[in-house]
């Protein structure tokens, strides 16, 4: 951590940046904003900070908005993808934006590229589930000032917010600016007030101020908790993946659903009837929390996954061979950032070859009466340019959903 | 209320459980030296603990599949999860005999494996856990199915 030498007030920075934005155009790396043009710059006394926060998930925008310092004058604003995030950067003036990698429509990447080849005046910070370094790089590349990793940690936070010289703890901050605007007079200021026109957005389009909620961010269903514990295991599993393959893995958006038994195999939503699939499962369980997970992949693609792995000769076991393999590492890690999330240490059976060469209806079949609705989580991973394809399916139990329901209550609370 | 002796009482009888459990544990340094041999390794390969204690597992049993072992244990080791080995890819690690050797069908006992990372109080880790699940009546269960079909579905395309 280092030291501002000079006094900072609260400032708005996006002025800021634009004061200082011509004298260093012909250096500057693409419309990011750099620690050290930052300290070059006058202090600017002003409002409270405009601050976007932009993912896909309501409850990693409510975390996020959570893990700012509470004493902290800031007036902040929720998008729920890229489309929508920029849209609401071209129409208003932002001082930071807290940016998703992994969602619809438009990833944190497109946007990263959009805001450097627009110009556009934010300072941008990832945070992400995805731990893979590459990832790292990538954004810090195109421009990011900082990469954060999900879950985001509120210290983690104030640290790089003070880092930079934005924030100041209450105890050694000075006297709050000279002209306080009605913002910055309040301790926390969480406006809700409807944000730009033409934002597909509507959870910024509450108008009551709400000074100490952070309900804008969107009411958290089950489904929604569900997707955003399995996207930040998922990225510890990725990371492990990655490293094994020696190769960067785009990170897929899990998709939540729930199924009747006898439907499983309607998990598999890229399923082709003609394709025959190899699987293996592995059961776990813990206080509450009951389920299986399986990894299944198409013939086709265990043999080029069998060549990447550095398996020489091809045949019945490398098959089984690359399933273990694959299986033991994902199973592992993706279960452990699911039960650290949850607070719950779960036991794993030994993985179970399910099948081989058999159509996912026939894998996935159900012989059984008992009608018991699953909550299925898929995570469909694509290599690029290994044409090879898997699908990871963590199914948990009907009676899981209790101890899932409180877990989630407990987060709102 | 914990004392000395009790402490000591409820690791003689940890140490008796481990030694008693029916599943195979080795523990094995990264060189691949033994360093820890139970009651059920003993019994099924001969070989007391004292005999193997320090002694590497791929001189002990020369049919080890070695460089496939090795491997997993590297990758245990690098990315600090377990690996799991099925019968399906390999019958079996050790040559054990089959554990019921009249009525079964098998010579040798089918075994699953699951090789866990150890650590040190440094973090690091400096050995890894075999555990070796004999899984011989699960194998031959299955097997027999297999033919079974074959023959019926063979029946039916006649």
């Amino acid at each position: 951590m280092t030291h501002v030498s000079f006094p900072i007030i609260f400032m708005n920075l996006a002025h800021m940046y634009r004061s200082i934005k011509n004298p260093f155009r012909s250096t500057r790396r693409r419309g990011c904003y750099t620690r050290e043009k930052f300290r070059q710059s006058p202090a600017w006394v002003g409002m409270a900070l405009r601050i976007l926060i932009c993912d896909d998930s309501a409850m990693a925008r409510k975390q996020m908005a959570r893990a700012l310092p509470a004493d902290w004058a800031m007036d902040v604003h929720f998008a729920k993808h890229g489309v929508d995030a920029l849209s609401q950067l071209r129409g208003q003036e932002w001082d930071l934006l807290f940016l998703d990698l992994n969602m619809p429509e438009l990833d944190g990447y497109g946007v990263l590229e959009a805001i450097a080849q627009e110009d556009l005046p934010v300072m941008t910070v990832v945070v992400s589930g995805d731990i893979q370094p590459e990832a790292r790089a990538r954004v810090l590349k195109l421009g990011a000032l900082e990469f954060i990793r999900k879950p985001t940690d509120p210290e983690r936070i104030a640290a790089l917010l003070q880092d930079y010289g934005i924030y100041r703890p209450d105890e050694d901050a000075p006297e709050i600016s000279s002209q306080p605007t009605p913002e910055a007079s309040s301790n926390e200021v969480l406006s809700t007030e409807a944000s730009s026109i033409d934002t597909p957005s509507t959870e910024t389009t509450a108008p009551e101020i709400q000074p100490s909620d952070t309900d804008a961010a969107g009411s958290v269903d089950l489904h929604g908790y569900l997707q955003e514990i399995a996207n930040v295991a998922m990225g510890q599993a990725s990371d492990l993946l990655a490293r094994l393959l020696d190769t960067f893995i785009r990170q897929p958006i899990p998709k939540v659903d729930r199924l009747a038994r006898s439907e499983l195999y309607m998990a598999i939503s890229a399923a082709d009837d003609s394709d025959t699939y190899s699987a293996v499962c592995q059961g776990f369980t813990g206080a509450g929390l009951a389920g299986e997970a399986l990894l299944l992949f198409s013939d086709s693609s265990i043999q080029n996954m069998a060549s990447l792995l550095g398996y020489r000769d091809s045949g019945q076991t490398v098959a089984v061979e690359v399933l273990m393999d694959l299986s033991g590492i994902l199973f592992g890690a993706f279960l452990k950032g699911f039960g650290t999330q949850l607070n719950l240490s779960l036991g794993l059976g030994h993985p179970t070859l399910l099948g081989q060469h058999q159509r996912v209806n026939e894998l996935l079949e159900y012989h059984g009466q008992h009608q018991e609705h699953l909550l299925c989580i898929e995570i469909r991973y694509e290599i690029e340019g290994h044409d090879l394809h898997c699908d990871l399916l963590v199914v948990l139990t009907e009676d899981s959903v209790p101890f899932l329901e409180q877990s989630l209550q407990y987060l709102s609370d | 209320m914990t004392t000395p002796t009790s402490e000591l009482q409820d690791f003689h009888w940890l140490a008796d459980m481990v030694e008693s459990i029916e599943v195979g544990l080795v523990v094995v340094d990264l060189a691949g030296q033994v360093q820890a041999w139970n009651g059920f390794m003993e019994h099924h390969s001969g070989f007391t603990a004292s005999q193997v204690h320090g002694r590497s597992l791929f001189e002990l049993f020369p049919d080890l599949p070695e460089t496939w072992l090795r491997r997993k244990i590297d990758t245990v080791v690098t990315l600090r999860t377990r690996a799991f080995t099925s019968w399906e890819q390999r019958a079996w690690v050790f040559p054990f005999r089959n554990p019921r050797p009249i009525t079964g069908t098998e010579p040798l006992m089918y075994q699953n494996l699951t090789i866990s990372p150890l650590s040190g109080t440094d973090g690091q880790i400096q050995k890894v856990c075999l555990m070796v699940y004999d899984v011989t009546d699960v194998a031959s269960t299955k097997l027999a199915l297999q033919q079974a079909n074959e023959k019926l579905a063979a029946l039916e395309s006649r």
